[in-house]
């Protein structure tokens, strides 16, 4: 018997970011403020959020035309989205 | 202390300077009256609240100096801007692909 050429079977499927597949919008200010810090307000890192080079990318555009468009806050996060559930690795 | 005639009369305003300059309106979203992120002095006024508002139009590229003139010279426009239509990408998203540092180094050598 000779060894079958074939790809690797036990490959597992690409790893994913947190926002693969979901369309950022400047204008909903609930999801761009989960990455951004609610004491300064400065968006996170990608060693923190933990997203693709392209959603983090479009992350912090959108944040930055949301801060110029009067959208959302720029020194600090809006008090109703404190609660949301924690989605970058953060170490306060 | 936004009231409803007002805004009315502003947004006819606009749509009619856009279309004056040769622009085909397609849309008008209001998004909400909320309070401003941050107080914004315009026109000798500090605003803290305000109506946002999203126009969908199509035009040719030289509108867009002469209506962020024409907007700011209206007292009512807190903040105004022109964005490009965002064009939906095809939704191929195929995840965090692992990077092969080795390739990279040899390859550059």
């Amino acid at each position: 018997l000779q060894p079958v050429e074939m790809e690797n079977p036990y490959k597992e499927p690409p790893k994913r970011c947190v926002l693969c597949g979901i369309n950022v919008d400047y204008k909903n200010v609930q999801l761009l403020s989960q990455f951004v810090s609610p004491y300064t307000g400065r968006v996170y890192g990608r060693h923190i959020t933990g997203l693709c080079n392209k959603k983090q990318k479009e992350i912090s555009k959108a944040i930055k035309r949301a801060h110029v468009f009067g959208f959302m806050p720029v020194m600090f996060k809006n008090p109703s989205f404190l609660m949301d559930p924690k989605i970058c690795n953060v170490k306060y | 202390s936004l009231l409803k005639p007002e805004t009315a009369a502003v947004l006819k305003r606009t749509v009619e300077a856009l279309m004056e300059r040769g622009a085909v309106v397609r849309n008008l979203e209001n998004l909400g009256e909320r309070s401003l992120p941050y107080k914004i002095s315009k026109h000798k006024e500090r605003h803290k609240r305000g109506g946002y508002f999203l126009v969908d139009f199509e035009g040719p590229p030289s509108i867009v100096s002469t209506m962020m003139d024409h907007l700011g010279r209206d007292i009512d426009v807190i903040r105004r801007a022109f964005l490009k239509h965002p064009v939906s990408k095809k939704e191929e998203c195929s995840g965090i692909i692992p990077v092969n540092y080795e390739d990279k180094l040899i390859a550059k050598k």
